[in-house]
């Protein structure tokens, strides 16, 4: 029976259709949207810069960072702010970005943090221990020159961008960390969105309204590449790397083996143009250049061959085969898409055979996230949704609107069945969905940026009402062979006879850096899951039985050094 | 032996003009057998689903109706100019069609057909304002013809008034007549603007609905094939693709869309040796086309052609630098 099941799954969630099942039924019946929606609990107000001159760096931003600053056990939230140009009309002060301390009561502001607050006009960041002293520190992208804050543990935040190497001031968009060349340290890939001119600037018309102008307007700019020499101090390698040959829009990034060599390679999301897959040689060549093979894998273009506007990313095992389909989410009229790994870097857009393609039509999707909301352990997929022309809605006659709805995509032995997670609440324009178990109570709960408004919580409910066992991974790098952060490890969970695969990685969705801690639903009768990684440098750590309902800390070479109860479940 | 007149009559279009084109030879100046030659040639062409053969027929109605004129300028029929117009738009003289279509609209200003001629007579010289009011114009002037509702409705697409297209149909479709034919282009008309608005369930509806009244209409089986596989739905739009396949009057494009559906579902389980040969067929009529090519791509790639994947690969690159701007 099992065995059928499982069979029906790894058929169907890895984008094909099939027959329904009893049990598919079954797993339908639990509830299908554990989130509880809180608005207004996190006293921030994005500001995107936007003064009524349509420059198109207003409509994409902003993101924010989910992360343990000062390591007390609760995951704190940062929020990156736009800001107007300097000679707009009301520019006003500048709006610095805002760290909040999480709580058991919730995101409070807190006067103990410092230093954290970048007036830049912000987009997103990525959290991670650049300089391996055993806290986050923190990179923050801007449309002008980014940041490198350095942590000193306790929250307290010091710019050191210049004195550690960084010098990027084009528009920079997402940001990932990634061990290129498995030194055992984070370097970061930095995604550039376009080239912007003020100067230059000419409005563009629908009928007789002023919009945001398409990207297809402007050029696009090499992304990146900034090796970390161990101690968090940068240099840019972008050039010798190649990646000047290939201007993109990125908007999005994802990092994996996608050729299945032992390397780290990237896929950027680019806005109105061909995806990139950037392959990564060093293992080839021992140098850390790229080839561009997206048209050849089967994952630079969309449905019907349309250069999309790709805006997240998010990599998930669907199939159950070992390795992540990629996830994009896309413009209106663009269905996200599901490009299905099948292998040896090769890939097939399967969305309209899953469910994935049709619901997403109508809406312009942002952040993306997989995960499992309903415990049934089955993928599912959230997505945020926002228009980017402000007035969409005058433009369009009242066919298309601004404010959009976040949607689930949840996943079943049948593919995907599309539900909106607080149908009752107003509709909003989302960006990032970050993720992280701000709770501590074993399930994850999402943060949602909004564009020119307030962000949103949704907090699951999914441990107090499905159930379902649950184990909770923190895994430790050495700093030698394995990055303190352990970014690119790959997680294998078994249990009751399925076998789930997951690539760990800290950013991904859109311009959103997520909680670093894994989680994995069991079946509900299971007591135990055996769980092997595969760290960076291929060394496989022997296998480790884990009990559900604890956070499980693996170090490399150590095994299990820490558990951490959840907390009881909120609500 | 019928007489030119009887065959015409009778719809036997290829008879007529048999018989029309021996006429002529004897009397090449004959105005009567002219009009008719030319006239069976367009009535033809409706039938050829070859863009060749159908081009060939406008040139030769074209010689026709271009010698009548000649014979007799001061002839005064509205229809001679429609039909010039016709074969001009056809042959793509766009400045000569939107001269013959202004001379029928000020002919005969109750013509319908002869305001739709000048809607596409704009539109082929790229006024698209200008096409929408000709085209409503002959809208207003038959209301009950879906045909007419739908060149409002293209137009709009070309302008990207989608939801003004919906609003349009809808306000309209009440006096679109009850017929069979006509209730199946109204059905048309929405499955075309649903999609286009995004809403593939209703599209669907619409197009089972127009297929449901002219089962027999090509055009509908393979939008049939094609919005099964847009819903998941593989068998449906196997079968559907099928009976597109089977129909004597699919066109070459409609027969190459719907291989390449089969041959996408034949990827999706697999069995990338069977899609080969349909993507390859559909290819050579759909040239350049950007998911046959990527579905070609991938399916070389997992036949382990991997150098005949990199080629198509690299000449659709190329071929995309080109259309870029």
């Amino acid at each position: 029976m099992k065995a059928r099941l499982l069979a029906v799954i790894s058929i169907l969630l890895g984008c094909e259709a099939a027959p329904p099942s009893e049990e598919s039924w079954i797993l339908m019946d639990r509830p299908p949207f554990p989130f509880e929606l809180e608005e207004g609990s996190i006293p921030f107000q994005h500001d995107s810069g936007s003064r009524g001159l349509r420059h198109i760096g207003e409509s994409v931003g902003s993101g924010g960072a989910l992360f343990d600053v000062d390591g007390d056990g609760y995951l704190d939230l940062y929020l990156v702010q736009g800001t107007a140009d300097a000679d707009a009309p009301n520019a006003g002060i500048p709006k610095p970005n805002q760290l909040f301390r999480g709580t058991a009561e919730g995101f409070v502001p807190h006067d103990g943090f410092s230093g954290y607050g970048d007036t830049g006009d912000g987009m997103g960041c990525a959290a991670g221990d650049f300089d391996q002293d055993g806290d986050q520190d923190l990179y923050i992208t801007n449309d002008g020159p980014d940041r490198l804050l350095i942590n000193d543990g306790k929250g307290r935040f010091t710019d050191e961008t210049e004195a550690r190497g960084i010098d990027q001031r084009r528009f920079g968009s997402v940001v990932t960390t990634v061990d290129i060349d498995l030194d055992g340290d984070l370097d970061l890939f930095v995604g550039h969105y376009l080239e912007f001119s003020k100067e230059d600037f000419e409005p563009c018309m629908r009928d007789d309204l002023e919009v945001y102008c398409a990207p297809k307007n402007y050029p696009g700019v090499p992304c990146s590449l900034l090796i970390n020499d161990g101690q968090g101090y940068f240099s840019d390698l972008s050039e010798k790397a190649g990646l000047n040959a290939f201007p993109s829009k990125a908007l999005g990034v994802l990092t994996t083996d996608f050729d299945q060599d032992g390397d780290t390679d990237l896929y950027v999301a680019n806005d109105g143009e061909a995806n990139f897959l950037l392959l990564n040689l060093f293992k080839e060549t021992g140098e850390v250049r790229f080839s561009e093979g997206a048209l050849l894998a089967g994952c630079a273009l969309g449905e019907g061959a349309k250069e999309e506007a790709g805006m997240g990313v998010a990599g998930v095992d669907l199939d159950e085969d070992g390795d992540e389909e990629i996830l994009v989410t896309n413009f209106e009229a663009q269905s996200n898409s599901c490009y299905r790994n099948d292998g040896a870097g090769m890939f097939l857009e399967t969305s309209f055979f899953n469910g994935m393609a049709s619901p997403s039509l109508a809406w312009v999707g942002f952040g993306i996230r997989d995960m499992d909301v309903n415990h049934d352990t089955i993928p599912d997929i959230f997505v945020t949704n926002g228009h980017v022309i402000d007035n969409i809605g005058e433009v369009s006659q009242g066919q298309l609107q601004f404010a959009q709805p976040d949607q689930i995509y949840l996943g079943s032995a049948n593919g995907f069945s599309v539900i909106e997670p607080h149908a009752e609440a107003p509709w909003k324009s989302g960006r990032a969905a970050i993720s992280g178990d701000i709770d501590n109570d074993g399930d994850l709960d999402l943060v949602v940026t909004c564009w020119n408004d307030s962000p949103r919580i949704l907090r699951s409910t999914a441990m107090g009402s499905a159930g379902a066992p649950v184990i909770g991974l923190e895994l430790a790098g050495d700093g030698q062979r394995c990055s303190k952060d352990a970014v690119g490890a790959i997680i294998t969970v078994e249990s009751m006879g399925q076998t789930r695969t997951r690539e760990h990685r800290i950013q991904s969705s859109y311009l959103a850096s997520h909680d670093p801690r894994q989680l994995f639903a069991l079946k509900q009768e299971a007591h135990v899951a055996n769980v092997t990684i595969r760290w960076p440098d291929g060394t496989i750590s022997p296998t480790i039985q884990v009990k559900p309902g604890a956070y499980h800390k693996i170090e490399l070479g150590k095994g299990v050094t820490r558990v951490t109860p959840f907390s009881n479940p909120k609500p | 032996m019928p007489t030119l007149e009887q065959a015409f009559s009778k719809g036997d279009f290829h008879t007529a003009l048999k018989i029309g084109r021996k006429l002529l030879t004897q009397d090449p100046d004959d105005l009567q057998t002219l009009l008719m030659c030319g006239a069976s040639c367009i009535e033809l062409a409706r039938s050829l689903t070859e863009k060749g053969a159908n081009i060939g027929a406008h040139k030769e109605a074209l010689i026709y109706f271009e010698r009548f004129v000649r014979l007799d300028p001061n002839h005064g029929q509205s229809r001679v100019h429609q039909s010039l117009a016709r074969c001009h738009l056809v042959l793509t003289s766009h400045v000569k069609a939107l001269g013959h279509a202004k001379l029928a609209v000020q002919l005969d200003s109750a013509s319908a057909m002869a305001q739709r001629l000048l809607g596409e007579s704009w539109q082929q010289n790229g006024k698209s304002a200008n096409a929408l009011t000709a085209f409503k114009a002959a809208h207003q002037l038959e209301p009950g013809s879906a045909d007419y509702l739908e060149a409002v409705q293209v137009q709009l697409h070309k302008m990207r008034r989608f939801g003004e297209s919906l609003q349009y149909i809808e306000i309209h479709r009440g006096k679109v007549h009850s017929d069979p034919k006509n209730q199946s282009t109204l059905h048309w008309c929405l499955h075309v603007t649903w999609l286009s608005l995004n809403k593939v369930d209703r599209a669907h509806e619409a197009i089972s609905k127009a297929h449901e009244l002219t089962p027999d209409e090509p055009r509908f089986l393979s939008s049939l094939a094609v919005s099964h596989y847009r819903m998941g739905d593989f068998e449906e739009s196997e079968k559907w693709c099928d009976q597109t396949l089977a129909h004597r009057r699919t066109t070459p494009h409609a027969r190459a869309v719907v291989q390449r559906t089969k041959g996408q579902i034949l990827m999706h389980r697999n069995q990338y040796a069977k899609a080969k040969p349909l993507l390859q067929s559909a290819l050579t009529v759909l040239e350049g086309d950007g998911p046959t090519t990527l579905a070609l791509i991938s399916t070389l790639r997992r036949l382990g052609e991997t150098e005949q994947a990199k080629a198509l690969a690299n000449q659709y690159r190329k071929s995309v630098e080109k259309k870029s701007p």
